[in-house]
């Protein structure tokens, strides 16, 4: 698990705060009177507001993406980007508030689901499916309609959000509030407890359910260094892990969209049986990276983790062996 | 001590690779949770391993990280599985 700083590093109170709290309460009390449509279109309307008003939000996306895919050509300008994503984080976070007042066969005629196939091969083997993604910001609508189309598909999410951007006020009552939150919509979740989520996981896999995990957040014990966009950077192998042991098959899968439409894409599914030494764990690893690569040079203003601490979330190798030799 | 809660100890020393204190602590104490070298993958690992050696199968309902992690309760569960396997 990562660790976090300690929350007396923090400062008492932050503006995040204040504006967490006033999503988690007046805001969700707010949406809760009003019709899902009238909601979807005030959000649109405001979106471009709020881009420009988040003038300090825009410039910290833009530095993460200069960070991470350097001079590289996205065929398209990094502001129009930057403006596409604060459209749809806000869009996203509306879509948590509405989501169980959605229109399910509206939300399916307008969606595509593309190699549903391959997660149903997955599942016909019998051993649960793996269904491996990044931190896209259609994910959790995205298992909602496959939960409502008959796929039990859990997420393995931490119970408590720690938040880096949230003072020790926010962490001890906001972030808690919001976890209940979050677990209240993602419907079915292993919590990712250090010392129980591999069993809780396997026992999911043993009912033969689809478990979701994100590879894009050093959320596990065993990190194994890889290159990403040509730097060197620290990635959990938990689900790899437990391919190998449980003989669960792998799924990729995007999501992409909102709750005007979604577009979910599965691949093929990949089976990996006996625990890999250190070289065939970095060969089974690579094409998961390699695809991870391509959906955000596809995707940049769908990945939420521009947002959350691109650094701490893929630690550089260097840093990591500091941090080891210092300890 | 019952035979298979020493298989399981030998197990799991040799699966994690634990020094000789570490083992001497598990040895007494029985609590594989307690140990911070053992994580919730390698517990995982140790019960695949389990079915494979004594041919049975933990129960969706039984794979519980409690029992696992409890060594006295997992041998009682091996034996009782075996038993009526």
């Amino acid at each position: 698990m990562a660790k976090h700083p300690p929350l007396k590093s923090l400062p008492w109170l932050r503006l995040h705060d204040i504006a967490a709290w006033i999503y988690i309460y007046p805001v969700r009390a707010l949406v809760r009177l009003l019709p899902v449509n009238v909601t979807c279109w005030l959000v649109e309307r405001l979106a471009p507001l709020y881009a420009l008003v988040r003038v300090d939000l825009a410039r910290s996306i833009r530095n993460a993406m200069t960070y991470l895919f350097m001079d590289r050509d996205l065929g398209r300008p990094k502001d129009r980007i930057v403006r596409e994503w604060i459209r749809r984080d806000l869009r996203k976070a509306v879509d948590d508030l509405v989501m169980h007042r959605l229109d399910i066969s509206a939300l399916r005629e307008h969606s595509t689901i593309e190699g549903l196939h391959h997660l149903d091969d997955a599942l016909a083997r019998g051993r649960g499916v793996l269904v491996v993604s990044g931190h896209f910001h259609a994910n959790r609508l995205s298992k909602f309609l496959l939960r409502r189309s008959g796929y039990s598909i859990v997420s393995v999410r931490n119970p408590v959000p720690y938040s880096a951007g949230l003072g020790r006020l926010g962490n001890w009552f906001v972030a808690p509030a919001y976890g209940r939150f979050l677990s209240r919509i993602v419907e079915d979740e292993v919590p990712a407890t250090p010392g129980k989520v591999g069993m809780l996981v396997l026992r999911k896999l043993r009912e033969n359910r689809i478990v979701n995990m994100h590879i894009d957040v050093r959320l596990a014990t065993e990190c194994i260094p890889m290159p990403f966009f040509g730097v060197e950077r620290l990635f959990p192998v938990g689900f790899l892990r437990l391919a190998e042991t449980t003989g669960a098959p792998l799924v990729r899968m995007l999501c992409t969209g909102d709750s005007s439409g979604l577009h979910i894409r599965f691949e093929e599914p990949v089976c990996f049986s006996g625990r890999s030494g250190p070289d065939e764990l970095q060969a089974r690893m690579r094409p998961f990276l390699e695809r991870l690569e391509a959906w955000l040079t596809e995707y940049p203003e769908e990945w939420e983790i521009w947002s959350r601490g691109l650094g701490r979330r893929l630690g550089l190798r260097k840093n990591r062996e500091k941090n080891e030799r210092n300890t | 001590m019952s035979e298979t809660r020493e298989t399981i100890l030998n197990m799991v020393c040799e699966q994690v690779g634990l020094d000789e204190e570490a083992s001497k602590t598990l040895r007494s104490r029985g609590r594989l949770d307690e140990l911070t070298a053992v994580d919730s993958l390698l517990m995982v690992d140790l019960v695949i391993s389990l079915e494979e050696r004594f041919g049975i199968r933990f129960e969706p309902a039984d794979i519980d990280p409690e029992l696992v992690g409890d060594i006295s309760r997992l041998a009682d569960y091996v034996d009782k599985a075996v038993r009526e396997s």
